[in-house]
């Protein structure tokens, strides 16, 4: 008994759920589900006057679309700008389709954006037009995840200082849980940079660029960076020695620059507050 | 009343305790609300904290929240529970949000007495049940589990409406009550939410207020709404308007000095803006309530509560069965630092 009332509470929310996230609105949803004239859904919902049972479930279908469409121009400025109002408005109809909310925070909502972007066939055509667009979610992404990554209390120079010579080889670097390394076909921090000044966004010429966003202060930092420091990140969050970085830079740029160059690394992502320790092993 | 009784009945019936006039904790204020609260310049009591904005691993919205917590009392107030849906109860929600709790010791918890998706999707809004019995025994069910799993006895609050069920068997204040009654919880008043409700569904908000058993309500919320052609939506981007302060009157009548919160979730004003809107709520409850004490005295009881001070009003020691927030009844109870005191203890 109990069963099959709560399986009818379960059709009746499935159903409700159906109606109110489709993608083309309520009434063709209906159309689909064989209730054109709404007669069955009026069996569920009332038909109070003066608004109809469609005309009430609309109300949540809209909330629905917009509440999560306001989520994601928070999240991605910079798309939502370079693509303009109304095809982000369209890329979030179709994203929503193909990838509706899982996650219990609307914090989640927009994660699957950038891979929507760089690779389903509903988003071909705009790819086509806007080819940096996924590398620019991508972006985007990683700004809203450091935000909001665990807390480590930063490596301090002093405590590398304190390791023996000896032991430099062997010792792992840990990075911040907040650094994020992104290789992207196009400058799309270009883009980002332009709309966080409000400044008119600037014409993309194509090139592989590695970004780093990382959080410091409970602050969101991201920029462009060459590409062996990008993959020295790589290795170190692979949980590589400082000995095979070395390794790396010397078959980069030679031996005889390795100690400087390795130095002021080190340097760099200590003043950036991007390492959170250092093992000895 | 009996006068010969040496304590009267309190003015809040229910076992919460009053924690005043409060208001969400919203990002925008958050340089304002750490500036001003350790200065103890802030027009208001205590804070709302949605739970889910800090269920996350990091970041400055925890610290911040910490920070706050430390000189305010705190109640969590989560969106995504999803009590009323047909998937089962999402553990690791109930897990994550236990480990919050831990970590801001809240003087309760609050959820929604709706469903928030269902399959397992979301859809980040409140959509309200069948009043039926079957979803008062299904809803019930899980209240009692998410209490069990919280170690405290949480509040459901009311949502607004826009649609209605034709298998209704009752009218939306005995459905909350029974729910309230069966998973033995509080009730998180929202005072406006009665209100759009009452004008979409055309009933009178005032039968909805009478109804509520008074010992369950543990806070009411207070939020501005906008008309959408012939419906009332329920926005929180406005001041609260008149007709909702007469229903908030009201229901100080009816329930005492309840904890009272200010919702603004959209085009959030500056922060004064909500210091008024407390400082009315808070005359409000004085007003009604030094009424009441007055009438009590007359009848040969003294009330508890010091008049002015709407911290202080209250009883102590009462006959009546009170809910508190600090656990179900009868089993042992966990009460974290900054935990509430139960009355009479």
């Amino acid at each position: 008994m109990k069963d099959q009332e709560t399986t009818a509470l379960a059709s009746e929310q499935r159903l409700l759920q159906r109606l109110i996230i489709a993608p083309e609105g309520v009434r063709p949803a209906l159309a689909e589900e064989g209730d054109r004239s709404g007669r069955r859904l009026a069996a569920v919902i009332r038909d109070d006057a003066p608004l109809s049972a469609v005309e009430r479930l609309e109300v949540y279908a809209n909330a629905y679309f917009f509440r999560i469409l306001e989520v994601l121009r928070k999240d991605y400025p910079a798309l939502e700008a370079s693509l303009g109002e109304a095809r982000f408005h369209n890329l979030v109809t179709d994203y929503l389709a193909a990838h509706p909310p899982t996650r219990f925070s609307l914090r989640y909502a927009g994660e699957g954006l950038g891979c929507f972007l760089a690779g389903h066939a509903v988003a071909r055509a705009l790819r086509e037009e806007f080819p940096w667009a996924a590398d620019l979610a991508a972006l985007e992404w990683a700004i809203v995840d450091a935000f909001d990554a665990a807390d480590h209390p930063p490596l301090a120079r002093e405590d590398l200082a304190r390791v023996p010579p000896d032991l430099w080889a062997a010792l792992r670097l840990r990075l911040d849980p907040s650094v994020r390394v992104i290789r992207a076909a196009w400058p799309v921090q270009l883009l980002r940079e332009a709309s966080d000044g409000s400044q008119p966004l600037p014409a993309l010429t194509a090139g592989v660029t590695a970004l780093l966003v990382w959080r410091k202060d409970e602050r969101v930092f991201h920029r462009a960076i060459d590409p062996l420091e990008a993959g020295l990140l790589d290795l170190l969050a692979g949980g590589a020695t400082f000995g095979d970085l070395c390794e790396r830079m010397a078959l980069e740029i030679g031996d005889r620059d390795t100690p400087a160059r390795a130095h002021a690394l080190l340097e760099r992502w200590l003043e950036r507050g991007m390492l959170a320790g250092a093992d000895k092993t | 009343m009996n006068p010969s009784r040496p304590n009267p009945p309190p003015s809040r019936p229910s076992g919460a305790p009053f924690l005043g006039v409060g208001v969400g904790l919203r990002p925008k204020h958050y340089p304002h609300v750490l500036e001003q609260g350790l200065r103890g310049g802030l027009g208001v009591d205590w804070f709302e904290a949605l739970s889910e904005n800090y269920m996350i691993p990091g970041g400055s919205p925890p610290r911040v929240l910490d920070d706050v917590r430390a000189r305010f009392p705190v109640v969590l107030h989560g969106v995504s529970m999803n009590l009323g849906s047909t998937d089962p109860l999402d553990e690791n929600y109930l897990d994550r949000l236990a480990r919050l709790i831990d970590r801001v010791s809240p003087a309760w918890v609050s959820d929604h007495l709706c469903w928030t998706g269902v399959g397992g999707r979301q859809l980040h809004d409140l959509l309200p049940l069948p009043f039926t019995e079957e979803s008062i025994r299904h809803v019930a069910a899980r209240i009692l589990h998410a209490q069990e799993r919280l170690g405290r006895r949480m509040a459901v609050e009311n949502v607004s409406s826009y649609m209605s069920f034709a298998r209704d068997e009752m009218p939306e204040w005995e459905f909350l009550a029974a729910v309230a009654d069966r998973a033995d919880c509080g009730i998180l008043l929202d005072v406006n939410n009665i209100y759009v409700s009452a004008r979409n569904h055309g009933f009178a908000p005032e039968r909805y207020i009478d109804a509520i058993p008074a010992e369950r309500v543990f806070q009411f919320h207070l939020a501005g709404h906008s008309e959408q052609g012939p419906l009332l939506i329920d926005t929180h981007d406005h001041p609260v308007k008149d007709e909702v302060w007469a229903l908030f009157e009201r229901a100080v009548r009816r329930f005492g000095a309840v904890s009272t919160l200010i919702e603004w979730d959209d085009r959030i004003p500056p922060f004064k803006t909500l210091e008024a809107h407390a400082a009315r709520a808070r005359e409000i409850i004085e007003r009604v309530t030094a009424r009441e004490d007055e009438s009590r005295e007359t009848l040969g009881g003294r009330a508890a509560g010091e008049p002015g001070s709407p911290r202080t009003v209250g009883g102590r020691g009462t006959s009546r069965a009170v809910i508190a927030p600090d656990g179900p009844a009868g089993r042992a109870l966990r009460v974290g630092p900054g935990a509430p005191e139960r009355p009479g203890s």
